[in-house]
């Protein structure tokens, strides 16, 4: 029994599939991997990978923060925010997470202090991911083109 | 009927409200386009979102987990969001989402208060005399969640505090581009059966399907952890959601309006064309049956004229002025239209005076000795213009036409039909030698 999975953030659709083997997503308390017949659960999401796996293909995405709802044979999730694994920038996320740190050092209001964190976080997992997706190699995706952008 | 100024008048201002309309369709249609793309793309993330909470609030059993999931045993008030247009033009966008909450009201059978979204809502509804707990307008083209965030905080606090049982936001769905619909759809509590399902079906959004079989979710951390932070937050996401949609439905409603409004103006432009087409031809066919009047007038008057030339010409004629009649008809029948006056005066001078050129005709009189240009008048005048003429005639005949001219008798008359004889026999060395003898035109011998 496949898993339907759908990948959602505020702006689009990001991902959909029926026929999913398994998915690996970061929950609140830690990794959670999830095959069919999962127990319902509804969780909020951290900072990290969603893993989704089909066959021999997979496609990676950085997300940041969410909620996901779990049920036997769907798996809704609704990102905050979503970049697929494949398509950062590292040159980008680079730039980011200094600009980020700057701004911290430089100790600015509340407000931004926070904003500022959470670019930091995100670059760094821009980062962590990109690396990660770098030295496993090539690898087939479940989507053919990456049109994601 | 109208002038043809006034008509071009109206012409002009209907051209210039369609030029408007145009430039307003155009606006309309560059952020409809902007506007539905954001409502499109939130839309499945708020579906999926209300898809949760619905499934999360018909799994409860027992204890409530989060307080805006809690459905009251009685509804007593209901509390409506209604989302508007700041602007109006926009066809029937306004008129039709108030027309479907007053229905709602009459039906539900319970206070309404309202919170208006929206300056023509806010207008109507105190124009009503509605209850208005809250007011917001002036919300950005491209509203964040952040920026629907004290417009949820408003009506959150109201339903946890007390003061209504139940939230309903009232807003136009986008459908397309020429369908957007009114919709009242049950907010808070986060529940599918609402008061509005009962009161106002028709117009109720359809809640998603409820997983069959109760699902018994597992909550982590904790069921308080996650609604806590998910149940505020998708909660404002719906409402969020609700004013994506009215956006482009105003700006889609306002360019269908404004679309039409632009063929009506251009059709209008037509008729009106053909009015001020038909009052300028009326002008022109006026003017020019004053021309025809004022010709066939002008015509009628010259025969009349003509009339009179002949009558006189005749008269001239039976005098026995053969000479002068037929110059004078030959001269009438050129006559043009233009030169009535010029010839009238000399046709009724004829029979009084002989113009020069038929004077000349006659021989010159004046080489009589005794008849000055004066007295040679008068005797043409008396039918006496040759020499011959004046040859033959008595002195008593020249006596009568010298008097009959006012002038004194001349004292050498009984020389000139003496003198006129050699004249008309051209015997112009005799008349010298003839008058050599005369003194002063009397024979010398002469004592008078």
């Amino acid at each position: 029994m496949p898993i339907h999975v759908e990948l959602v953030t505020q702006e689009r659709k990001v991902f959909e599939d029926t026929e999913v083997d398994s998915i690996s997503l970061p929950g609140i308390e830690g990794e959670m991997g999830i095959r069919p017949g999962h127990v319902s659960v509804l969780t909020t999401l951290g900072f990290g990978e969603l893993v989704i796996r089909k066959g021999n293909a997979e496609e990676r995405f950085a997300i940041y923060g969410g909620v996901v709802d779990v049920r036997p044979d769907k798996v809704v999730v609704l990102a905050d925010l979503a970049d697929s694994s494949f398509a950062i920038d590292e040159e980008k996320a680079r730039a980011a997470r200094e600009r980020a740190q700057q701004l911290m050092q430089e100790g600015v209001p509340d407000e931004d202090n926070r904003e500022a964190v959470l670019q930091l976080r995100r670059a760094e997992l821009q980062l962590k991911v990109s690396n990660k997706v770098r030295n496993r190699g090539s690898m087939m995706r479940i989507v053919d083109q990456d049109d994601r952008e | 009927m109208p002038s043809a100024r006034d008509v071009q008048n109206r012409i002009r201002s209907v051209r210039n409200i369609a030029q408007i309309t145009r430039a307003l369709e155009a606006v309309s249609a560059s952020r409809v386009r902007r506007a539905q793309e954001r409502a499109l793309a939130s839309r499945n993330y708020s579906e999926k979102a209300w898809e949760i909470l619905i499934n999360v609030q018909s799994a409860i059993k027992g204890k409530i987990p989060h307080p805006l999931l809690a459905q009251r045993e009685e509804t007593k008030s209901v509390l409506v969001v209604i989302i508007t247009s700041d602007r109006g033009l926009a066809g029937a966008y306004n008129s039709n989402i108030l027309r479907v909450v007053q229905r709602f009201e009459e039906r539900v059978g319970k206070p309404v208060k309202y919170l208006a979204v929206g300056r023509k809502g806010r207008d109507t509804l105190i124009r009503m005399g509605k209850d208005i707990i809250a007011e917001f307008s002036d919300l950005p083209a491209n509203p964040s969640v952040s920026d629907v965030a004290p417009i949820a905080r408003v009506a959150i606090d109201t339903f946890i505090q007390g003061d209504v049982d139940e939230v309903l936001l009232a807003y136009t769905d986008f459908i397309n581009m020429l369908t957007q619909s009114p919709v009242v759809l049950g907010w808070l509590p986060l529940t599918p059966d609402s008061t509005a399902n009962q009161a106002a079906s028709e117009y109720v959004k359809e809640a998603p399907e409820v997983s069959e079989g109760v699902i018994n979710y597992e909550y982590e951390p904790s069921a308080e952890g996650v609604l806590e932070e998910m149940v505020p937050r998708f909660t404002e996401i719906q409402l969020y959601q609700a004013l994506l949609e009215s956006q482009a439905s105003e700006h889609a409603a306002r360019m269908t309006a404004m679309h039409n409004a632009t063929d009506n103006a251009s059709g209008l432009v037509g008729d009106l064309t053909l009015e001020y087409n038909k009052a300028r031809q009326a002008a022109i066919t006026n003017e020019i049956l004053d021309i025809v009047g004022g010709a066939s007038a002008l015509e009628s008057s010259l025969k009349a004229m003509e009339k009179a030339k002949k009558a006189a010409q005749v008269k001239i004629a039976s005098n026995g002025n053969g000479a002068s009649k037929s110059t004078s008809v030959a001269d009438g029948k050129k006559q043009t239209v233009a030169t009535p006056k010029k010839s009238a005066p000399k046709a009724k001078s004829t029979p009084k005076k002989i113009s020069p050129k038929q004077a000349a005709k006659a021989d010159d009189l004046t080489k009589i000795e005794g008849i000055g240009k004066k007295m040679a008048q008068a005797l043409i005048n008396a039918s006496i213009d040759t020499f011959a003429k004046l040859a033959n005639s008595s002195e008593d005949t020249l006596r009568q036409a010298v008097e009959a001219a006012g002038m004194r008798l001349a004292p050498s008359l009984g020389t000139w039909a003496e003198q006129a004889q050699y004249a008309a026999q051209g015997d112009w060395d005799g008349l010298q030698a003839f008058q050599d003898t005369l003194v002063a035109g009397r024979r010398p011998d002469s004592k008078k």
